[in-house]
């Protein structure tokens, strides 16, 4: 199937070329039409496959729309968070906030790649979570774990925007091929088959002519 | 009973000492002002003028500013140790410890998670005043390099409390054993002083209450039992050894019940909205409160004491955090309202 998608997608790409030659002439054999015949065969193939591709897509976003809204839980948990902050920060000082921050150490982020049709979406994960508990201070941990779990909110929402987009760009991407497919490249070859197809039966009526009157004047001779 | 010189000059100091203090009505005002720079133009009077002086008008900031107040109040604690004597110059001295805990404590979050900090970080201190070598400590590869120079200090058996806190992989065993320590310390040498009673009910009360702070606070942000029971903070005062481990045990919805059991059934009306919501900030300005208006209580009633200097020692550091507050406020362009004070 992946074969067929880099053919077609190559093929499309020199839409205008192969546009130009369904015009210019085109030998009109047996051979041409058979291989004509197998080239659209092969294309109607490829356009099926991708609207199953575009359908797939159309599903995978559908999935993920609902968890737009995430980006808004998170802002608003941010908001949250924020206003406590600063209350904490009243309350604490500048300098001792900063030394508490100390109390945590590092996290770490993994960002892996997961193959969607062709389309890398991103996962990202924490795979070691700040130890929020350690902080001694309960005032600065209360803050801590809010603003941590709306940092993990906003992860969420900007994973899931960014799968979004890339989903949508190879869903506009997919839909772009299947109806140049449908509305000039099947059509074009359509007509092309039609074509050679006239051109053979007039080139296969012009010989059974030929043939007859050939038969027709060595038969009067004899 | 004749009280000794150096104990009137003492209590006498304090009281001068105090009116040096910004009142409440002042306070009030502060957190009126429009501006950060009306408020800066506000404390060119007093104790702080001096050294907001010195600062570039144009370059002056919250943090810079909040240095200044932090230096203020380091000079108040030690100015009263440098002028007490005898008895009363070792528990003054032992009690403003808690700002040499608090650099040892930034000291061990850092190694404890193998990230910086550096002497600047640290709240500074008179070289005469404190013997912990601090640079040191923060330049000592491990955390166990590092605790090892305070072996010739009261804090050196907070290394047998390493295991433990990278078992939980959290300093609040460290950070509470240095507490312990420090309290014990002030405990045993307020044995000298005349007013033995009242201090030991003042610090005795701060220690309960910060054990209430701790003890609640976790279990509303759902911290497991283990690292709750490494928190507690010794000795206890009010509260007996069952008071404290049934409040580590509590549910949520009995934190009331077990403290009203208690010796603390008085602080209740006001931490039960704190409970209730579950909200450790209000818990926290509460306690603050509740704690203040107790030692101004004691104050009075023993304000030809030391009751009244330890009071006054509690009142710079609310003076230090209520200050901060406000030019943290200000600086933000916060409203008065949102601006919470304590006194």
């Amino acid at each position: 199937m992946k074969n067929i998608i880099i053919k077609l997608s190559i093929l499309l790409k020199d839409n205008e070329v192969m546009y130009m030659s369904f015009t210019s002439g085109v030998s009109a054999s047996p051979g041409v039409l058979l291989s004509l015949r197998d080239q659209l065969n092969f294309i109607k193939k490829g356009k099926e496959i991708l609207e199953m591709k575009r359908d797939r897509l159309a599903g995978e976003i559908n999935k993920l729309l609902p968890m737009i809204k995430l980006r808004k839980d998170a802002e608003d948990l941010f908001m949250e968070a924020y206003q406590l902050f600063i209350k904490v920060l009243m309350r604490k000082g500048i300098r001792e906030l900063e030394m508490q921050a100390k109390g945590i150490g590092y996290m770490k982020l993994t960002l892996d790649t997961n193959m969607i049709m062709g389309i890398n979406l991103v996962n990202l994960n924490i795979s070691k979570p700040p130890n929020l508990n350690s902080l001694y201070d309960p005032l600065v941990q209360g803050v801590a774990k809010k603003l941590f779990h709306a940092y993990q909110k906003m992860l969420e929402s900007v994973q899931v925007e960014n799968n979004i987009e890339m989903l949508a760009k190879e869903l506009m991407s997919t839909s772009r091929k299947v109806n140049s497919l449908e509305k000039i490249v099947i059509p074009e070859y359509d007509a092309l088959i039609r074509y050679v197809e006239e051109r053979l039966l007039e080139e296969a009526l012009e010989e059974f002519v030929r043939t007859r009157y050939i038969i027709v004047r060595r038969g009067g001779e004899e | 009973m004749l009280k000794s010189a150096n104990y009137v000059y003492i209590v006498t100091r304090a009281h001068g000492l105090s009116t040096h203090l910004i009142k409440e009505n002042d306070l009030k005002i502060l957190a009126r002002t429009p501006s950060f720079e009306a408020f800066l133009e506000s404390m060119m009077r007093g104790d702080y003028a001096e050294k907001i002086g010195l600062l570039s008008r144009e370059k002056i900031n919250v943090s810079d500013l909040n240095k200044v107040f932090s230096e203020i109040y380091v000079e108040r604690l030690i100015y009263l140790i440098k002028i007490a004597g005898s008895g009363i110059k070792k528990f003054l001295d032992s009690f403003t410890r808690r700002v040499e805990v608090e650099n040892i404590r930034r000291i061990i979050r850092a190694k404890f998670h193998a990230l910086d900090i550096a002497i600047e970080d640290l709240i500074p201190l008179p070289r005469t005043y404190s013997v912990i070598n601090y640079q040191g400590m923060i330049e000592a590869e491990t955390l166990e390099d590092s605790l090892s120079l305070l072996g010739f200090s009261k804090y050196r058996d907070v290394i047998d409390k390493v295991s433990v806190a990278k078992e939980i992989d959290s300093t609040i065993p460290l950070e509470a054993f240095l507490d312990t320590v420090y309290y014990k310390e002030v405990l045993k040498n307020l044995k000298r002083v005349p007013d033995e009673k009242t201090l030991k009910d003042i610090v005795g009360t701060e220690i309960d209450l910060r054990n209430i702070y701790y003890i609640v606070s976790y279990k509303i942000l759902d911290v497991p039992q283990r690292i709750i029971e490494e928190s507690i903070i010794k000795p206890f005062f009010r509260f007996r050894e069952h008071d404290i481990s049934s409040l580590v045990k509590a549910r949520r919805e009995a934190i009331a019940e077990v403290i009203n059991s208690s010796g603390y059934q008085w602080i209740m009306p006001r931490l039960s909205s704190a409970i209730e919501e579950d909200s450790i900030d209000i818990l926290e300005f509460e306690l603050a409160k509740i704690y203040k208006n107790f030692i101004d209580k004691m104050a009075i009633r023993n304000a030809l004491g030391m009751g009244y200097v330890v009071s006054y020692l509690f009142n710079i550091e609310y003076e230090y955090r209520n200050l901060s507050a406000i030019s943290i406020a200000k600086k933000m362009n916060l409203k008065e309202s949102d601006i919470r004070l304590i006194y």
